[in-house]
């Protein structure tokens, strides 16, 4: 099962679906054109007074500071709105997802930027630290799911600085760094290898812009173990990642030193609080396993439909279906409601009742959610039911007879 | 060529004709960055073309050395520079908890579009920038890090992270949106 390769398709998918959604009409298009030629105009007389030297590129760089509090009194106002709180709407849009608030029962523990810090620190070799920080897991904008620290490091030979992160994938979900297909000049070191405790290791001495248009280092060692943890550290031979001159030939660790810091064992208290990313399907299942689900959908198919290949994991199962010659697919996705992720689709309209208990609701051309292809929905009892045909193959079943399936009081948890 | 002589009226023509017809991309992408803030795609757009404009002057100015070579491409990559010092500049200022953008202009029961922006909206901003330059302008690894001025493998690591993250996000109701 490739389930990254699956998720990037989709991502594709979705990305060009919603980004070709976003038309400006004509005039608004026109209205765009003139606005930014105006505020160009403005801006070039602005300039075009002083000389001004440097490649285009830095020029692009240079307006990023110095323009801003004239273009942020623009008439539109529009750059403060991200920062803006959540709007009620928007809030109403997401009832299931978590806020920022939300307690996460499975942590184990907390630690805070300042603890991350100081770990990292310990693992240091003699010099001087300033512009140091941490993000630890009571972070509201990285929710538990990745900590992290850096700071400047001075061995006496010139500031460096120094980036560490931390996070952890479930089982099966880590993904193993691999040195690049390697380019002249691109890298002047690169390997990955295997440790006693299985954990794979990469470490690479490369730059901070490939193409070397500064001399800027970055050396880095990647760590991920097999409980999931992944803990990546970089350093460079400049105060900055970018835009400062260098301070010193070389970034001040050896890979060997890199290579002690990210295997050490004080990170495990660490791990231990840092929550898994990624989607946690045992947290979902219902106890069903894939077979008895596939079991349960074939004595559910009308007459002729059979399943050729069934794969998923403990929510969801895909399914391929054949009817005499003509081959078509199928999703049957089932799953406890726990109120964490975007598991009831928002804004669907058109729900009914069901005689025997429950919510119905369908999808697809005919019903009250025209969009997309055909599905039914069944939420009864906290458990969550979806058949769906998505467009591959030919659609063999009709909305009715997904519905059929959909409502089948087969579909019961085992835990 | 046009590029070293000619009046303002030539280049400012020239200009408008050039971005008039990239205009469509340039706001979807902006669209996607701000994760569906319409407002801010908007003024993100006019920003880009109005550092464009200086540009082009320039390069006219300095009798072509530094002519840009693929005005439409860098026109972007000046939007999403534009968009990443814009959200620096912000982010240092102060750290709002959750930046859920003002939502308008799109259909209620597009729920593909509502759980994607959603997403999005709960990411960094150069972890939307990565995203929508690797999947929705299809840029190499490379391009993405000459945009970002980042190296190719920080691109890579990054684009990892963000997916990863997207997926906690998301759960795989991507997939069953994409399906339908």
């Amino acid at each position: 099962m490739s389930e990254p390769d699956k998720f990037e398709d989709d991502l594709l998918y979705a990305l060009t679906r919603t980004g070709e959604g976003f038309r400006p009409d004509q005039t608004d298009q026109a209205g765009l054109v003139a606005g930014g030629y105006q505020r160009g105009r403005r801006r070039w007389r602005r300039r075009s007074t002083a000389a001004v030297v440097g490649s285009a590129a830095a020029l692009a760089l240079v307006g990023t500071g110095a323009v801003y509090l004239t273009g942020n009194g623009s008439p539109s106002g529009g750059t403060a709105t991200v920062a803006a709180a959540p709007s009620a709407s928007a809030a109403a849009l997401t009832p299931a997802s978590a806020g920022p608030g939300t307690p996460t029962p499975t942590a184990a523990a907390t630690v805070s930027g300042d603890e991350v810090l100081s770990t990292f620190k310990a693992l240091l070799p003699k010099g001087g630290i300033t512009e140091a920080g941490g993000r630890g897991t009571d972070d509201p904008q990285l929710k538990g799911t990745y900590v992290g620290a850096q700071l400047v490091f001075d061995d006496g030979a010139g500031k460096s600085l120094l980036m560490l992160g931390v996070q952890k994938h479930r089982p099966g979900q880590s993904q193993d760094r691999s040195c690049p297909e390697l380019k002249p000049g691109q890298l002047d070191a690169c390997s990955v290898t295997t440790l006693a405790d299985g954990s794979k290791l990469y470490l690479s001495e490369g730059y901070e812009y490939p193409d070397h248009r500064a001399t800027t280092k970055e050396w880095m060692a990647s760590l991920t173990g097999p409980d999931g943890r992944e803990i990546n550290l970089s350093e460079w031979n400049s105060p900055q990642e970018k835009g400062a001159p260098d301070s010193r030939p070389n970034p001040p660790l050896t890979l060997d030193q890199l290579k002690a810091i990210v295997t050490d064992k004080s990170w495990d208290r660490i791990v231990a609080a840092v929550k898994p990313d990624g989607v946690d399907y045992a947290a979902l299942s219902t106890g069903v396993s894939l077979q008895d689900r596939q079991a349960i959908l074939t004595r559910l198919l009308p007459a002729g439909v059979s399943t050729t290949k069934v794969d998923g994991n403990e929510v969801v199962m895909n399914v391929e279906l054949a009817q005499g010659g003509a081959t078509g697919s199928l999703v049957v996705r089932m799953q406890k409601l726990t109120g964490q992720t975007g598991e009831a689709k928002d804004g669907a309209q058109g729900a009914t009742t069901l005689p025997e208990g429950g919510q119905l609701k369908l999808y697809g051309p005919g019903t009250a959610n025209p969009k997309g292809a055909p599905m039914a929905e069944v939420v009864r009892n906290g458990i969550l039911v979806q058949v769906g045909e998505p467009p591959t193959g030919k659609p063999l079943l009709s909305l009715d007879q997904l519905k059929a399936i959909a409502t089948s009081p087969e579909w019961k948890p085992r835990k | 060529m046009g590029w070293t002589r000619g009046g303002r009226e030539t280049k400012d023509a020239e200009f408008l004709e050039l971005v008039s017809s990239r205009t469509g991309h340039l706001y979807r992408s902006a669209c996607l960055l701000t994760s569906g803030d319409t407002h801010y795609a908007e003024d993100l757009v006019q920003e880009a073309l109005s550092r464009m404009y200086v540009l082009w002057r320039r390069s006219a100015f300095t009798g072509g050395r530094n002519r840009i070579e693929n005005p439409a491409a860098y026109t972007h990559t000046v939007m999403v520079r534009t968009f990443i010092a814009q959200q620096r500049r912000r982010s240092s200022g102060e750290r709002p908890t959750e930046t859920l953008p003002e939502r308008e202009g799109h259909d209620a029961d597009s729920s593909l579009r509502l759980t994607l922006l959603d997403a999005l909206g709960r990411m960094s901003a150069k972890d939307r920038a990565v995203l929508v330059l690797r999947y929705w302008e299809d840029r190499s690894v490379e391009e993405t890090a000459e945009v970002l001025r980042l190296s190719s493998g920080a691109v890579r690591t990054r684009t990892t992270r963000a997916l990863a993250r997207l997926r906690t996000l998301l759960g795989d109701s991507l997939a069953e949106l994409a399906a339908r």
